[in-house]
């Protein structure tokens, strides 16, 4: 019921900016013309497209963002137990965290958050 | 309320927030630079309308598809988030029962959405602000996600109504002290403003802005007031109390707290410095995760 | 009524730098009606200020065919073509707020036509594929998708998964907190530079910074007169520094403060310096950053020898200064943030200079030291060697932690 809504709303924002966008371009007489397309690079020209393959230089650093994303899936159902589970449950999470604290001091070491 | 007027209220709330930031950042800005401010109230609605008679840009090659998807799609989600927070103990617009997961989501996706806006654009200081944005946008992501679990351990629930009841005693900013200020950096970086403006900022011209103007700039910048409005109404709600409060009506206690919390990320935005993307990384990483961690453990046995 | 709302609005202004004759810019930020704007696209006025280099005509016309409808050009500078409409033009003396904002005005409303393209209505080359829709054509591509290749990587074989593209580009005389002039043709990896080239060197220091200096030779000046010079010129150049850690409050402060200074008046740089400091402008300036050698600080001379540890300032000589005790101020490691510490301290002497002795003047021809080294002879660095393996934003910062002089000698065109 509320996720109806909440998607409800998500497209009702969605479709209306983007009637913005439009009905603002179409407003104007003037179309873009080439020399207006070319992207910016403080007045030179570009040789080639921009897109490449772009040198993602944090990639390690995002590994070990899954392995922690994968533990914020397993805290959601957590927390929502957590009171009723007592100390056990703060136990597990303490080693979980304990286990991924050591990747990060390795990442760490391994120089993974440098910009490589 | 009906939906209808609970439908009104949340896009004034939206509306009048947005414009209550812009209005703060020009009085901030004024302030810094030792002038009186310009028109404060009205100039963010100038502003506007110079945006929207500017002529949208085109690009050589662009993904338009996306280009001008990704406002549109930002908008909506500081929509949804906004409307998890309720007015009032009757009055929510979305009653989620795992609003915290949600709010999980918009984070993750606002991180696609804003690489999306600079990957689109095919120019080059679109895609370095992009990237930029991902490495800083992912962990600080991972902090916001532990200090919110953090708030609903004592709730028992991940609905966002739950954990305003569940404060009726104390306020989780002061049962959980570390928690509000970790998680305004999440509103700094998820509307990349200040020391976390590492997408649009000016050092690459303007980033994924670079080559946006007219209405899609419009959008844009309105979605990052609005992201902002939304996180501060969810930390209003999720650690000061929401519309818990004496002598107002609950509604007026929603308002006064979010506002608050904005005035807040406005002075940070435009007090700190911004350092480079690697050291904020580091920085991230090794010092604000591990303390979310601690903060977690603390508030887990104060829940017990 | 959109037009009622957006004529009150702040004009937005992209400003490009000319070489000769260059107006003070910083005076449009006294102006709260002014945006300065990072990118063309966000602006409907470019603003072009002094005279442009005719090798950077090209550069200027693709710029301003870059900004948005409407749009008008303005000329700030005594130079201008015969045809140029007194609507859009102002003398370097003068203030052109008002102007700039009657001409928004007629812009928004209409009463002033947007200026037409000034390049070629064309794509960079036509879509070369064989059949109707541009298929069928030869290559990865089936084509050139309009007509620019995409990046490759530096090896034979095209398709090598192994190895990351790189991304080759100029990047132009008017980017926003870029030194002015300056063209290189830089060699990307992703956002870390491997390589740069200089294409057009950077402009020498401007005639506004200049003329006391110049003045000098001449004719007897007064102390005061050269030593404000120097405390505006490390102030625009601190400004810049300010605005790419993210403080763009503080460097418009900074810039108005550079403009107080000429004007005469009594300004104070310690608030701004111990606010800079609050909001963690050390932090953001890693340390090591753009660290240059002693043999490569002592062949820059002025303020980068000084950063190194060097006392070296010709105002030792001048029995004006040594009257007044006149040392010269150091840091110790000469990296970037030595060289802002070294512009705030200058600043900050300089200005004490001037309050201590208000009415000292100086006869023709005195020794006395520029706001950057006056030595002419090249020198074998440069600065495209300071630049590989730093990312952007730490090669923005890098570049604009030398003044324009250091960085003249350290970029000029390579004759082959």
């Amino acid at each position: 019921m509320a996720l109806t809504g909440l998607l409800t709303i998500m497209g009702t924002i969605v479709a209306g900016a983007l009637l913005l966008q439009w009905v603002a371009a179409r407003a104007r007489r003037d179309r873009v013309v080439e020399s207006q397309k070319i992207p910016f690079l403080g007045g030179s020209a570009p040789q080639t497209h921009a897109w490449q393959r772009f040198h993602v230089r944090y990639y390690s650093m995002t590994l070990l963002f899954i392995a922690f994303e994968m533990e914020m899936m397993f805290m959601y159902p957590w927390a929502v137990v957590y009171v009723a589970e007592g100390v056990k449950a703060l136990a597990e999470m303490g080693m979980f965290l304990a286990i991924l604290t050591v990747g990060i001091l390795y990442g760490w070491r391994e120089g993974i958050f440098r910009w490589q | 309320m009906t939906t209808i007027a609970l439908t009104a209220a949340w896009v004034a709330f939206l509306l009048g927030m947005a414009w209550y930031v812009a209005v703060l950042d020009g009085l901030w800005a004024a302030a810094r630079e030792g002038r009186s401010p310009r028109a404060p109230l009205a100039n963010p609605l100038y502003r506007c309308a110079t945006m929207l008679r500017h002529q949208s840009n085109l690009t050589e090659a662009p993904d338009l598809l996306n280009w001008r998807l990704a406002p549109a799609l930002y908008a909506g989600l500081a929509g949804t988030g906004v409307a998890l927070v309720p007015f009032s103990s009757t009055n929510v617009l979305a009653d989620l029962d795992v609003g915290i997961v949600w709010w999980g989501a918009i984070e993750a996706l606002t991180v696609v959405i804003v690489f999306l806006h600079g990957w689109s654009a095919n120019s080059q200081f679109g895609l370095i602000g992009a990237y930029r944005y991902v490495a800083i946008g992912l962990p600080v992501m991972l902090i916001s996600m532990f200090v919110l679990i953090a708030t609903a351990l004592p709730a028992e629930s991940l609905a966002i109504p739950k954990i305003i009841e569940s404060q009726r005693g104390f306020w989780n900013v002061i049962r959980q002290p570390v928690g509000l200020p970790l998680f305004l950096l999440l509103g700094l970086s998820l509307s990349f403003r200040g020391p976390f403006n590492y997408a649009d900022s000016a050092d690459v011209a303007g980033g994924t802005a670079a080559e946006v103007s007219g209405a899609p700039r419009l959008v844009w910048e309105f979605a990052r007031l609005a992201m902002l409005t939304a996180v501060a109404a969810v930390a209003a709600s999720v650690f000061l109390g929401g519309y818990l409060g004496p002598w107002f009506p609950g509604p007026m206690w929603l308002v006064l707290k979010t506002a608050a919390v904005l005035l807040v990320l406005v002075g940070l935005s435009h007090q700190l410095a911004r350092i480079s993307p690697s050291r904020m990384m580091t920085l991230i990483w090794t010092v604000l995760l591990p303390l979310s961690f601690l903060h977690l453990v603390w508030a887990g046995v104060l829940a017990l | 009524m959109l037009e009622r709302l957006a004529a009150r609005a702040p004009v937005p202004v992209f400003v490009a730098m000319g070489r000769d004759r260059a107006p003070a810019v910083e005076r449009l930020l006294q102006s709260a009606d002014i945006d300065v704007t990072a990118t063309p696209r966000h602006a409907s006025i470019l603003l072009v200020a002094g005279r442009v280099r005719d090798s950077d005509q090209a550069y200027l016309d693709r710029i301003h065919d870059q900004l948005p409808h409407p749009r008008a050009t303005f000329w700030w500078g005594d130079e201008q073509g015969d045809d140029v409409d007194e609507a859009q033009r102002a003398a370097s003396f003068d203030d052109p707020v008002i102007s700039l904002r009657a001409l928004y005005r007629n812009l928004i409303s209409g009463a002033h036509a947007s200026e037409t393209h000034r390049l070629a209505d064309e794509p960079p080359a036509p879509w070369r594929g064989k059949g109707d829709h541009g298929q069928g054509g030869e290559g990865m591509m089936g084509g050139v998708p309009y007509g620019r290749m995409m990046p490759m990587p530096p090896t034979p074989d095209i398709r090598d998964g192994l190895a990351l593209d790189v991304y080759t580009t100029q990047i132009g005389p008017f980017m926003p907190y870029w030194p002015a002039g300056l063209v290189l043709e830089v060699t990307f990896q992703g956002d870390v530079i491997q390589s740069a080239e200089v294409v057009h060197p950077p402009y020498p220091p401007r005639d506004v910074d200049r003329v006391p200096f110049d003045r000098l030779l001449h004719e007897t000046t007064a102390l005061a007169q050269v030593e404000r010079a120097r405390a505006a010129h490390h102030l625009v150049c601190i400004a810049r520094v300010l605005s790419l850690v993210g403080l763009p409050t503080l460097s418009r402060r900074a810039q108005i403060l550079a403009v107080r200074v000429r004007a005469n008046e009594r300004v104070a740089i310690e608030p701004l310096r111990k606010a800079a400091a609050r909001a963690g402008l050390r932090a953001a300036l890693a340390p090591g950053l753009g660290r240059i050698d002693d043999r490569l600080a002592r062949e820059l001379g002025g303020p980068a020898q000084r950063a190194a540890g060097d006392a070296i300032d010709d105002r030792s000589d001048n029995p004006t200064y040594t009257r007044l005790d006149f040392t010269p101020v150091t840091q110790t490691k000469s990296d970037c943030r030595a060289r802002l510490a070294q512009w705030f301290n200058e600043a900050e002497q300089a200005l004490a200079l001037v309050s201590a002795a208000p009415d000292a003047m100086m006869d023709q021809g005195a020794l006395v030291e520029a706001p950057w080294a006056l030595r002419a002879p090249p020198i074998d660095y440069r600065v495209t060697e300071l630049l590989p393996g730093l990312e952007w934003s730490e090669a923005l910062l890098v570049l604009n932690s030398f003044d324009s002089a250091a960085l003249c000698r350290m970029a000029p065109l390579e004759v082959p």
